[in-house]
């Protein structure tokens, strides 16, 4: 039997189908702390490392996959060595599936960037990273070379031998925080959405520089990369269903009310 | 399109479409999606374990440095616990996990989420910047009140009960903005998905999901009336 | 063999893990200081087994439906556990294989599987987001605020949704949560030093 939950489920089909097909082109601003990350990548010294690593699975890609593409993007863009590292099992498939959707220029792997391999122990492997970024890894790639043999990792020990950190999660950002926010390295964030407002007293204190907020975040930086992708494609999406979500708030008060009151049936 | 590419896509849609049945009713169909994404997970999970062990743990004790036989012998412990007779033991392994987490978790938050925010929130109630003063006291007002609402040492009452007020109101305007920016996670999943299902050939799969849940469902009432 | 059961022994193991690592932050004695950071590199490596325990005890409770035949159930299993092996053999035998069933048919899974959350919460909107009072007035204004701010309509409609939406989560809502924190802190201490003494043993699981 159809019930009220199905036709909304239908229309949020709907809603989110009509601008991914025909887009609206309703425009999207830059807010201040992409521009942080944007400028914070800008100013990475030629030939310094960057740390960028991935702690969500695959069921997050349609929120972090453009964010992180959008942020390997510009990195590949800069002259700096990038070391991508994972925290989930699936990190280091969805690192490849990202490289494999960016255009990587004249970079060369393992010369100008290495793909660690999977680091378990979440909160633990983020203190192994921080003390020890090739031990952590077993000393090899996701590929099992040796990393001595790389000249990406060259010269990076420890957290602090990175310029600049970005990672990517779909929890609570507790854990990177406690161990990394010791160290002297600059700290990035690209958040699923609904982590912001907890991320907020990190990002408020300017112990992170620089946090992409989910979908919109990831539009937000295509846009300035000038380099339009799923974050700018679904932007009209969000603006339709966010108008829905507060339509059926409403409706739903008005309904339980008008009922409590007798004004509805 | 190859046909390789072709016919795995059509299976990821046929997968996805299985799933989200869910949405009009729990059915075998969602079910069998269900089992294949755990079985999925499981080979993954199985075969990058696997791998990291082997790049992990056994290549360097290969390599000389034998000390790391140590958590290997104690992690293997873990398993005890499948025996009836011998569950306790995997207690041993558990505790030293649960202490080496707990160890990094307390050291790093002493820190992180005490010191520092604290270092933080100290920043001039008076200054040049009107906006900057008014935001510093809202800041300082909304975190003394939440810190005041969990003392529950004493009664809410007068001075305390007002604070704590305070922090019930700082903290729904905190949860009212979770709750904000939640529907946008949460929207940007269906958004993959819908995305993903209007590609080519995906699309193909919808009208058939829709014709397979109409007869699935007609079958039902059939057998209801029966 | 009674002896060895004792609790005290885990909860023994419990404290020095967290002893070591305490001294190993806070001092600059050099054999502290490696050990504990031996003992971090440990538990990495006791995390990755502790990923096959959950394998094998998944596979537990699905072998023991195939073995009693439980209806409408057993097959559904044996499928899982069909499953599993081809993923974990074609990692093995065909990469590519392994690369196309990954990228096909688990992705799509998962992003399906999270898709199902994103329907509920729409429906738990008309049906279950009811504003009965003050507070839930204040929550459900600043939930409006922040929406507006996230949606690029918001600013189409006013700009100072955007304006309001950023200071909502910079500046009280900041404060909640830096409370919370320091609250989470305090109680992270204080439930590591009860655990030391003993008098938490959640962790090690029932008799």
């Amino acid at each position: 039997m159809v019930q009220a939950r199905h036709i909304i489920y239908l229309a949020l089909t709907v809603l989110i189908a009509i601008p991914l097909i025909s887009p609206l082109g309703l425009p999207v601003t830059v807010t201040r702390y992409t521009v942080d990350m944007y400028d914070a990548i800008e100013a990475l010294p030629r030939g310094s490392a960057v740390g960028a690593s991935i702690s969500w699975g695959s069921a997050n890609w349609p929120e972090t996959g453009p964010q992180m593409t959008a942020i390997l993007q510009h990195l590949f863009r800069k002259p700096v060595r990038i070391v991508l590292a994972s925290w989930t099992v699936e990190g280091p498939m969805l690192f490849e599936r990202i490289l494999s959707n960016i255009d990587k220029g004249e970079k060369k792997y393992g010369d100008d960037y290495v793909l660690l391999p999977y680091i378990p122990g979440i909160e633990t492997a983020f203190a192994a990273y921080a003390a020890d970024i090739v031990a952590a890894s077993g000393g090899v790639d996701y590929y099992g070379k040796r990393l001595s043999e790389l000249s990406a990792v060259k010269g990076v020990k420890t957290i602090d031998d990175l310029a600049y950190q970005i990672f990517t999660t779909n929890t609570s950002i507790d854990g990177e925080m406690r161990q990394w926010s010791r160290f002297k390295v600059k700290l990035g964030v690209a958040l699923l959405g609904g982590s912001v407002p907890g991320a907020m007293p990190y990002v408020v204190s300017g112990r992170i520089v620089g946090m992409i907020n989910g979908i919109r975040g990831a539009a937000e930086y295509e846009l300035l990369l000038k380099k339009p992708g799923l974050g700018l494609k679904s932007t009209d999406a969000v603006s339709l269903t966010h108008v829905l979500a507060l339509a059926l708030i409403v409706a739903g008060n008005v309904v339980y009310f008008g009922r409590r009151r007798k004004w509805i049936q | 399109m190859d046909p390789v590419t072709a016919i795995s896509a059509l299976a990821g849609a046929s997968l996805t479409l299985m799933v989200l049945s869910l949405m009009y009713k729990e059915s075998m169909f969602y079910k069998v999606a269900e089992h294949s994404f755990i079985g999925i997970t499981l080979g993954v999970t199985l075969y990058i374990g696997v791998e990291t062990l082997r790049t992990k743990g056994v290549a360097p004790i290969a390599a000389g440095d034998y000390i790391y036989i140590l958590p290997f012998v104690i992690g293997v412990l873990l398993f005890s616990r499948l025996s009836k007779k011998y569950y306790w033991v995997a207690r041993w392994p558990t505790a030293l996990i649960a202490g080496i987490g707990s160890g990094l978790a307390m050291t790093g938050a002493i820190f992180a989420m005490f010191i520092d925010q604290i270092v933080a929130t100290a920043k001039p109630l008076i200054s040049a910047d009107p906006m900057a003063s008014f935001n510093n006291i809202v800041l300082l007002t909304a975190m003394l009140g939440t810190l005041s609402y969990f003392f529950f040492t004493f009664r809410h009452k007068g001075a305390l009960g007002v604070s704590a007020k305070i922090g019930r109101y700082s903290m729904m305007i905190f949860f009212g903005a979770s709750l904000g920016a939640s529907v946008l996670s949460n929207t940007t999943f269906v958004i993959g998905v819908v995305d993903a299902l209007i590609q080519y050939p995906a699309w193909y799969m919808i009208p058939v999901a829709f014709a397979v849940l109409v007869a699935s469902e007609l079958r039902e009432r059939s057998k209801a009336k029966k | 063999m009674s002896a060895l059961r004792a609790r005290e022994i885990p909860i023994s193991l419990f404290a020095f893990a967290v002893i070591l690592l305490i001294l190993g932050y806070f001092t600059t004695i050099r054999p502290l200081i490696t050990a504990a950071d031996y003992l971090k590199s440990f538990g990495v490596l006791l995390a990755l087994i502790a990923v096959f325990l959950g394998v094998t005890d998944v596979l537990r409770v699905h072998l023991k439906h195939i073995a009693k035949r439980t209806p409408r159930q057993w097959y559904l299993s044996a499928w899982l556990i069909v499953s599993m092996l081809m993923m974990f053999a074609f990692g093995y035998v065909h990469k590519p294989t392994y690369d196309v069933l990954y990228a096909r048919l688990y992705i799509p899974l998962s992003i399906g599987v999270g898709a199902s959350i994103g329907y509920y919460l729409y429906s738990a909107f008309y049906r279950a987001f009811r504003i009965r009072n003050a507070e839930a007035a204040i929550l459900f204004a600043c939930a409006i605020i922040v929406v507006l701010r996230n949606a690029p309509v918001g600013e189409v409609i006013w700009t100072g949704f955007s304006v309001m939406g950023q200071w909502i989560t910079d500046v009280p809502g900041a404060g909640a949560s830096r409370a919370i924190l320091i609250g989470a802190a305090l109680g992270m201490v204080a439930l590591a030093i009860r655990a030391m003494l003993g008098k938490e043993q959640g962790y090690l699981g029932g008799e």
